[in-house]
């Protein structure tokens, strides 16, 4: 091997790229180096002095985390004189503070004894709480180390255990920094940082305060980035080490969109912890304060447990087998009297594809009806026709991680920070790290803002003004991409005709916002080589959603990034599986995949595939319809379904009235919701910790969701039921498994064809993925758009 | 002011200075560096102005408040030119006899003169006075000869003469080889080549580069770069915009402590005046160099002497130092490649320029080149700023230069290099002073603090002294300079307290061994110095304290006791009445006693004693 860009490991030699620390070297190729202070994705700061190793020609150790590799280079991990300095180092920080794992009572030759002895600790009260998830104790036993030889230092600081979340013990940290790193460079939320000088070093949250005075927004990135006791979550505080001991089951959150990965620890079948999986898209190991923090529903007593049947205004609770006769009875009987378009269906979008796949079938193929639908089409159904209308897919067209490498980011309509925060640390650390410009198009002044170049402050509704503004000035003054526009696009010119009344002077007199600030945007929207688009329910949402999505879309068209650069179009879906929703056909006019039920060969081609009778024709009503028609009785029966359904603008708000004329409402919930004290029937569904299945980001990736703890009670998860009323209905469903479901819906849709359980194991698969070869495609629209050539389709204001 | 926009105007300027100037009119020059102000300089000055009035000669006599020079001991200093007479210890009460007797009359007054104390004789020129005798003055000297708010006194000496000969005459490249073989080495700690330093920063890739001046001085006791800047500003000013024209530079920084109001002010004066000749800014001297000096004041912490932790200072952020394996002559102050040197490094370059790199390698030893400046203090007799060249033996500034040990007493060490530095002991007093010189011996050049230590000075206490210091001024980022540093201290604390105890010295030896081999910066990696030279020269005071529980200079407190020798006392009294605690008790007439038990060891008894009946045990 050449000496060119080769390092030598004790030993051996190593290939290394340009720029790459010693560190980073070594554990690529399994050498293993101690780190205290090292925290993957922010800047080393080489302050823990653990990884040093001895470099051939340095005058003194050197850090392996910071120090780059070279051509040639001669690196030892474990001399002698690195291990006295290790030593002599941990012996430092053992007796810098409380930490008491009794390591420094031990001997040397008793560390068998030592292990046992604190093995059998049970209520020992200064036990540290990350007793045995400590790196300090790790390398406190392999490196022999004891700490008798200095008096130990005086707590100086109280215990801080005065927030929900979160307990600081000063006494137990050992000034890593890590910390802080994750809340200024991974997460981006400026909380916390080093505080006073020298032996008085402490970590400060807003000039000394406790947290919860603090700009600290409880993500928890620091907790899961501590490597001693000194940040722990509440709850693991008060348990003893054998009580926090437990198992963990990788899967999916079921908070929002963007479909973190997590581990559900658990014990004793209750979920005691989560902690982000560190080291895959799309959160890296980055939580949110909900996904960390906010998972007590689950192993709440008060969720439903029985089915119960509402008899003269009262519940009872009821066998499963009672109540599925009962609506399938009722379901027979409706059809037969007013046909099956009178029955409809609406799911939450936070349950899995399996579940929302067997809704729909069961839907069409059993009641015979196309009245499905999620709650998604009452918040995000602009997107989807927007979308394809113009690109051919109407979804995101880049992965979450582009956003970090855009240039030149426009949020329009999203709260990021509150609503979708892991998400919004990329934004953030494209600003502040990565020089990108943001801007910002809220009416609010929202936390986002603090890092924007420009805000625009549109008044509530105007948003088709100021983009189509945008758009005039980036046609007037010849800004936009001719290239890509003439060979990607067509409606150019229809475009330019009619944008031409949108002008600043226009906007400014509709939206508020002043005519530079206008040309400022445009120009610089205009100048970016990978500008990012970002958009959520505030455009969405609002009359003429539409229209705001549509110009957007050719914002994006005009200044030539979708399928090209790290930019591109990005819808953010409120719920975790919203995108899963609509691609598995919970919409009136698709079946899954978008295969539109009005085609018929595809009707066809579904009954074969179903083996069932024919399929209706007949468009179904979108979920507002639905819940109108309920209202006026030409609904006669509504099934919800879902995990927590919650109305869209208040979270306790049931979706339907109770002055609903309805026949039969059945709700599957986890608890007794609002909607569900209306309903005749009420059924126990499994929390997202309860069952197997996927979820579909709004990154398009399937991610799956792993079933970590039994259900309570006789709780069960929507596809079993809708798989047992379907046979009650006449048209028999059965699956062994939601593995099994998964297959049937590789089988009917095509985008979903390549994709199975084995292969999402332990790696996200975006969709388009057509066969079980590809690899996906996380970046859509390369080189061509999906739906032949992009359109240019204005939407008046 | 009008512009200077060529050379031929900035000489134009210049002799118009030097026409206006009577060489032979006499000039009354006040030292009003920061130590005269504090000995009342400023009062003295009104008073020669009053005096002048008051006799009419306010034109034919002029008056100069000059920057530091150096005999602070001796201060407030007046210098009377032309015959350069040295009067020290001037009050305002003595300036109206000055002016009478001595610029009026030609009268010398004899108590105003400096006294040889080996001699007896009173000297009257500065230039024979031995502190300043035994010097080499190239770079402080001026300071008695200018005024440093008037760029008219720099430009009479010959200031900017080195600017301009580089910008008409100099390539970059042949500065850079000027300061290369004149073997100039930094002169704020690490002695690294200058020259090298410029040539790194120069070839690094990138468009912006910065020159910055290091002004944060932080050691106790060290003020060489104060009083330059204070004295001297544009010669300081001068070696930057030759290094950045050098280094292909055009944006400098001064990073100067809040805590020196006078140097920043005096500096921030002559940058203004720079920019209003046109020497600062857009194509100075029509060269096509352009060139700014922004001042930034720094908050006072020591660890921003550190280059990453000035520059992340610089740039607005917490002063700590980061891990600089990529050096910050690549990726400095806002990652562009910077250039640091310190005040006296950057006040060196202009001299070079202008006397050559021949003149300027023939002073100083084999690889420490030109002069050096030290702040002279401690147990010595003259203390103050003082300037040899480099490889004069310790034995030569203590003695010929500071006037050895007051009291007769006997010396016993110096320390170097500020708090991290290392004590040198008397048998090395012959060892010559140069950058490698002294870190062999386990001390080193820093920049230039030189504390003498005499037989009544405890080697332990003055390691714990040092390592307190240290300890508050670690910026705690890193494990072994914030902890080590810390258990280092406690266990100095201990000995001095006697609780000192088996085996702390080999503790003390494995914390140096990790502290300075695994700490981050420079501060860390050297500050067990006062530890290890104390123990490597003074093993036998360390064991003396933990075995013996004594202090053998007589200083730790828990360690002492006073006792009275009762054939000496008169049984005055006088004792009694100094004890702040009442522990000195007796009949009138009758030996003392001290009762240990009160006694709180503050010394003032043995201080009031005549008889020298009271001694440390």
């Amino acid at each position: 091997m050449s000496s060119e860009n080769t390092i030598i490991i004790n030993g051996q030699d190593y290939p290394f790229n340009t720029g790459e620390m010693i560190l980073n070297v070594a554990e690529r190729n399994g050498i293993f180096i101690p780190t205290l202070c090292f925290l993957k994705g922010a800047t080393p700061t080489g302050a823990c002095r653990m990884c040093l190793v001895e470099v051939e020609g340095a005058r003194t150790l050197v850090a392996s985390c910071a120090t780059p590799a070279a051509p040639g280079m001669v690196v030892r991990t474990e001399t002698a004189r690195v291990i006295k300095s290790r030593r002599l180092n941990l012996e430092l920080l053992l007796s810098s503070g409380d930490h008491n794992c009794l390591v420094r009572d031990m001997g040397m030759d008793s560390w068998t004894d030592f292990q046992l002895r604190a093995m059998d600790v049970k209520e020992h009260q200064d036990l540290c709480p990350s007793y045995g998830n400590c790196s300090l104790q790790d390398l406190a036993i392999r490196y022999r180390v004891k700490t008798s030889r200095y008096t130990p230092t005086d707590v100086k600081y109280p215990v801080e255990n005065v927030n929900p979340y979160i307990v600081r013990d000063f006494s137990r940290c050992i000034l890593c920094g890590r910390c802080v790193q994750a809340c200024n460079e991974i997460q981006v939320n400026n909380a916390i940082s080093h505080g006073y000088r020298g032996s008085q070093s402490k970590i400060v949250a807003k000039g000394d305060r406790a947290l919860k005075d603090s700009d600290c927004v409880f993500c928890g990135e620091c907790v899961q980035a501590c490597p001693v006791g000194a940040l722990v979550p509440v709850r693991d505080f008060s348990l003893t080490p054998a009580q926090a001991e437990t198992g963990k089951i990788r899967t999916t959150c079921s908070y929002c969109g963007v479909g973190c990965q997590l581990y559900l620890h658990v014990r004793d079948q209750k979920v005691i912890r989560v902690t982000g999986v560190e080291g895959v898209e799309p959160n890296r190991g980055s939580l949110c304060r909900k996904g960390r923090f906010e998972f007590d529903f689950i192993n709440d007593e008060g969720r439903l447990k029985t089915p119960l049947i509402k008899n003269n205004g009262k519940f009872e609770e009821a066998s499963w087998d009672k109540a599925l006769c009962m609506i399938a009875d009722r379901f027979k009987k409706i059809i037969t009297d007013a046909g099956p378009d009178s029955i409809g269906m609406l799911c939450s979008a936070n349950i899995t594809n399996e579940e929302l796949y067997a809704a729909q079938k069961f839907m069409r193929a059993a009641v015979g009806t196309n009245n499905i639908d999620s709650f998604s089409s009452l918040c995000d159904s602009s997107t989807v026709p927007a979308l394809t209308g113009a690109l051919g897919i109407g979804a995101m067209t880049n992965p979450i991680e582009d956003i970090e490498k855009s240039d030149v980011i426009l949020i329009a309509g999203s709260d990021t920070t509150d609503e979708h925060p892991v998400l919004s640390s990329f934004v953030k650390r494209a600003v502040a790290f990565k020089g990108a410009e943001l801007i910002v198009a809220d009416p609010e002044k929202i936390n986002m803002t603090r890092f924007a170049a420009i805000h625009l402050k549109p008044k509530s509704g105007t948003d088709a003004a100021w983009i189509n503004a945008l758009i005039h000035t980036i046609i007037n003054e010849k800004l936009y991409d001719e290239e890509y526009v003439s060979s990607r696009t067509s409606g150019i010119e229809e475009l330019k005709k009619k944008i031409v009344k949108y002008t600043p002077e226009y906007a400014e007199s509709v939206t508020g916002i002043s005519r530079d600030q206008l040309f400022d945007a445009a120009r610089r929207f205009a100048k970016a080589k990978a500008p990012s688009i970002i958009y959520a329910a505030g455009i969405t949402r609002q009359a003429g959603g539409i229209s705001c999505v549509k110009s957007l879309v050719n914002l994006a068209m005009l200044c030539g990034n979708p399928g090209e650069s790290a930019g591109g179009l990005n819808p953010l879906a409120g719920q975790s599986n919203c995108q899963g929703a609509f691609d598995m056909g919970c919409m009136p006019d698709y079946f899954s995949g978008y295969q539109k039920v009005a085609d018929e060969s595809v009707r066809k081609e579904m009954e074969k595939l179903w083996g069932s009778k024919s399929l209706s024709a007949n468009p179904g009503m979108r979920a507002a319809e639905m819940l109108e028609k309920a209202q006026t009785g030409q609904l006669k029966a509504l099934f919800l379904a879902g995990e927590i359904l919650n109305g869209p603008d208040d979270k306790t708000k049931a979706v339907i009235d109770n002055s609903n004329k309805l026949e039969l409402l059945v709700v599957q919930d986890i608890f007794l919701s609002e909607n569900a004290s209306l309903a005749d029937v009420v059924l126990p569904a499994a929390s997202f910790a309860e069952k197997d299945g996927t979820f579909t980001n709004m990154e398009r990736s399937v991610q799956r969701v792993r079933k970590s703890i039994d259900p309570r009670g006789d709780a069960r998860a929507a596809w079993e039921v809708f798989c047992e009323l379907s046979s009650l209905i006449g048209y028999p469903m059965n699956y062994e498994n939601a593995e099994a479901v998964m297959k049937e819906i590789a089988n009917v849709t095509p985008f979903y064809r390549g994709i199975n359980y084995k292969r999402i194991e332990n790696n996200r698969i975006c969709w388009p993925c057509p066969d079980i070869d590809h690899p996906g495609t996380p970046r859509l629209h390369s080189g061509k758009f999906s739906g032949g050539p992009g359109v240019f389709d204005v939407s008046d204001y | 002011m009008k512009k200077i926009k060529t050379v031929k105007d900035l000489e134009k300027f210049r002799d118009a200075v030097l026409s206006s100037r009577n060489p032979d009119k006499p000039c009354i020059t006040i030292c009003s560096g920061t130590g005269c102000h504090a000995f009342g300089c400023e009062r003295v000055t009104q008073g020669f102005r009053d005096a002048l009035e008051m006799h009419g000669v306010s034109d034919t006599i002029d008056i100069r408040t000059t920057g530091c020079h150096g005999f602070c001991e001796k201060g407030p200093l007046v210098v009377l030119y032309p015959q350069k007479i040295f009067y020290h210890g001037v009050t305002p009460g003595d300036t109206a006899e000055i002016v009478s007797d001595t610029l009026l009359n030609d009268k010398i007054i004899d108590r105003l003169l400096y006294t040889d104390p080996e001699t007896g004789e009173k000297i009257i020129k500065e230039e024979d006075v031995p502190f300043y005798r035994g010097q080499m003055r190239l770079i402080f000297g001026n300071n008695g000869k200018i005024d440093p708010e008037k760029i008219e006194d720099y430009l009479a000496i010959g200031g900017y003469s080195a600017i301009c000969r580089v910008l008409s005459a100099l390539s970059s490249s042949e500065v850079i080889d000027i300061i290369k073989k004149s073997g100039l080495r930094g002169r704020g700690g690490g002695g690294f080549p200058a020259g090298v330093k410029w040539e790194s920063c120069r070839n690094a890739p990138g468009t912006a580069r910065y020159v910055v001046c290091n002004a944060d001085e932080g050691d106790p006791g060290a003020y060489m770069d104060r009083s330059l800047l204070e004295g001297n500003p544009h010669c300081v000013l001068e070696g930057m915009m030759i290094g950045a024209y050098a280094i292909g530079s055009n944006e400098g920084y001064i990073y100067v402590r809040n805590e020196y109001p006078l140097a920043v002010k005096n500096v921030g004066i002559a940058i203004d005046q720079l920019r209003k000749l046109g020497l600062l800014g857009e194509n100075i001297l029509n060269s096509g160099f352009n060139f700014d000096i922004k001042v930034s004041r720094g908050g006072g912490a020591f660890v921003c002497g550190e280059s990453t932790a000035l520059m992340a200072s610089l740039e607005g952020q917490a002063g700590e130092p980061r891990a600089k394996h990529i050096h910050t002559v690549e990726k400095g102050l806002w990652d562009k490649p910077t250039n640091l040197n310190n005040v006296e490094t950057w006040a060196n370059v202009p001299l070079i320029i202008n006397r050559g790199v021949e003149w300027y390698t023939s002073i100083g030893t084999e690889k420490s080149k030109g002069t050096k400046i030290f702040s002279l203090v401690g147990k010595v007799n003259n203390t103050g700023l003082v300037e040899v060249p480099m490889g004069m033996t310790i034995r030569e500034i203590v003695y010929d230069i500071g006037g050895g040990i007051p009291e007769g007493n006997k010396f016993k060490a110096v320390q170097t290099g500020g708090p991290s530095g290392g004590c040198i002991p008397e048998s090395l007093i012959d060892l010559p002073v140069d950058f490698d010189r002294l870190t062999e011996v386990g001390s080193m050049m820093g920049s230039g603090g030189m504390i003498v230590m005499d037989e009544k000075t405890c080697m332990v206490d003055i390691a714990k002294y040092f390592l307190n210091f240290l300890k508050e001024e670690s910026c705690g980022k890193c494990t072994t300079c914030r902890d080590g540093i810390r258990r280092m201290y406690e266990i100095l604390d201990g000995i001095t307290k006697g609780e000192g105890k088996e085996g702390d010295i080999e503790l003390l030896e494995d914390l140096s061994w990790v502290v300075s081999g695994a700490s981050l910066c420079a501060l860390g990696q050297t500050a067990p110095n006062p530890v290890m030279s104390t123990v490597k020269y003074f093993r036998d005071e360390y064991e003396a304290h933990i075995k013996e529980k004594r202090c053998p200079a007589g200083v730790c407190i828990a360690l002492i006791s006073y006792i009275i020798d009762d054939q000496k006392c008169t049984g005055c009294g006088k004792c009694v009445k100094v004890c702040p605690r009442s522990a000195v008790t007796g009949k009138k007439k009758m030996p003392h006693r001290i009762d240990p038990e009160i006694c709180i060891r503050c010394g003032a008894c043995l201080a009031s004693c005549r008889f020298d009946a009271i001694s440390v045990v």
